[in-house]
């Protein structure tokens, strides 16, 4: 019978699949890195989205410069010549310095650090959700960014590079909640780590001793554990000490030296290659050696 | 033709919901930010059930996971719900006054939320943030604004 409204309802059983697919799929995306090829491959795709999303701030963002740095062209120019030749003679000094580290590296026996290339890109967007703290730069695929990359800026360190378009990339910064970072106190040499809370200025440094010599303003560098960020870039300084009765670990947070809000440009530092620690490997299997040897009769 | 229609209505709500955020906003601001693919989605299918079904709502889902950078399935999960619940009740919602159907939009994507909150949280093995029923409410309050244009849309473009 033909009525006069045909009805189209979905079929349960369609429905039902697709909600459990959609639910596995979202569990082991949860859980797993599994999907990371498929990202990575779509996001080319998905570029232009991204892209036309950020055309209009950036349009603006272009107009208002442009009437900035007519209107006060000569007074900029001034303040950066100024601030380059500062820059240059700490520049003349760095090199002094750097030669001298590598000659008391190669002293000590250890790899000296290579210099490494840089590449500059321009914030096009911040997000800081509770749950996603990233940025997003305007430099991608072709200009040679590559997932894993260190972000930094004047201040200090900000993030990595986790997923790259051919011309944009995406910056997990240091405060996401999914995110840590391998860190040294200046001070003392201790290494710890700092994990991300969602807090947009703080890091939460964990497993801390009760012992343990840190104290409020001790100053946080990163110390190239896990080779994925460079050893000796500023993060932050311990803000807040906190014990715990019948905790073993202090409660301590950390502040952030970058102000993820307030740039608008930052550097790409070339991704290390990860290194197995042949040597370490060598070093334990000899000491269980001499401890087996001293162990039997 | 209704599908390009359709499918250039859904990229400008996919870029809507990617625009960026102005620097410094706050975190809780983020919560009012209307799902704008999910009043595109929940429009079409009241307006062409028989071309806009479950399929389209799984697959502009992963679209949309892409496109804000969330867990694949998380928006699948939304969007399957409003078009299982428009699908059902079209011929009724179709012809109710706008700011009613608004309410039923409201309730319709709390329904869809509360589906993609128990999964997210069951995944993640801890409880997702409440206020994401938040967006729900944000999102009622767009749709006179979406059902008024879109319809024109699809008027002009028959």
């Amino acid at each position: 019978m033909n009525t006069l409204f045909t009805r189209t309802t979905p079929s349960p059983s369609l429905a039902i699949t697709l909600i459990l697919t959609c639910a596995l799929v979202l569990w082991i995306d949860s859980a797993s890195d599994y999907f990371r090829g498929v990202r990575q491959a779509a996001s080319a795709w998905i570029e232009p989205v991204i892209v036309a999303a950020h055309l209009p701030g950036r349009l603006s963002a272009v107009v208002l410069d442009a009437a900035r740095t007519f209107s006060d062209k000569g007074q900029r120019v001034a303040t950066l010549e100024a601030e380059n030749f500062e820059l240059r003679a700490l520049g003349s000094r760095m090199a002094g310095l750097a030669a001298e580290n590598a000659r008391l590296r190669a002293l000590l026996g250890s790899t000296s650090q290579l210099e490494s290339d840089t590449l500059i890109a321009e914030v096009i967007s911040l997000e800081q959700r509770l749950d996603r703290h990233r940025l997003i730069l305007d430099k991608g695929e072709r200009d040679g960014v590559r997932v894993g990359q260190a972000v930094i800026d004047s201040t200090g360190l900000l993030g990595q590079v986790t997923q790259v378009m051919p011309g944009l990339s995406k910056v997990t910064l240091v405060t996401d909640p999914s995110h840590a970072v391998p860190l040294l106190n200046e001070r003392t040499g201790q290494q710890v780590i700092a994990e991300g809370t969602g807090d947009r200025h703080q890091l939460s440094v964990r497993f801390i001793s009760v012992s343990a010599d840190i104290r409020v303003g001790d100053s946080l560098l990163t110390s190239g554990l896990g080779r994925r960020f460079p050893r000796g870039y500023p993060v932050g300084e311990v803000a807040n000490i906190e014990m715990i009765p019948g905790e073993s670990f202090q409660s301590v947070d950390m502040s952030i030296s970058s102000k993820p809000h307030a740039i608008d440009h930052v550097l790409l530092l070339s991704a290390l290659e990860p290194v197995l620690q042949d040597d370490a490997v060598v070093e334990v299997e000899e000491l269980e050696e001499l401890i087996e040897a001293a162990g039997s009769p | 033709m209704q599908w390009t229609v359709i499918l250039t209505t859904c990229s400008f709500s996919l870029i809507l919901m990617v625009l960026p955020a102005f620097r410094g906003m706050p975190a809780y601001l983020y919560f009012f930010q209307p799902e704008w693919l999910a009043l595109a989605l929940s429009y079409w299918v009241l307006a062409a059930p028989e071309r806009v079904g479950l399929i389209t709502a799984f697959s502009l889902g992963f679209v949309a996971d892409l496109a804000t950078g969330s867990h694949f399935g998380e928006h699948g999960l939304l969007y399957l719900m409003l078009v299982l619940f428009f699908a059902a009740t079209y011929s009724q919602v179709r012809v109710l006054p706008i700011w009613q159907q608004a309410i039923i939009f409201a309730f319709a994507m709390l329904i869809g939320l509360i589906l993609q909150y128990l999964f997210l949280s069951l995944t993640s093995g801890s409880l997702a943030n409440a206020m994401v029923f938040l967006k729900a409410f944000a999102s009622a309050l767009m749709w006179p604004w979406v059902f008024l244009l879109l319809r024109m849309i699809r008027r002009r473009f028959r």
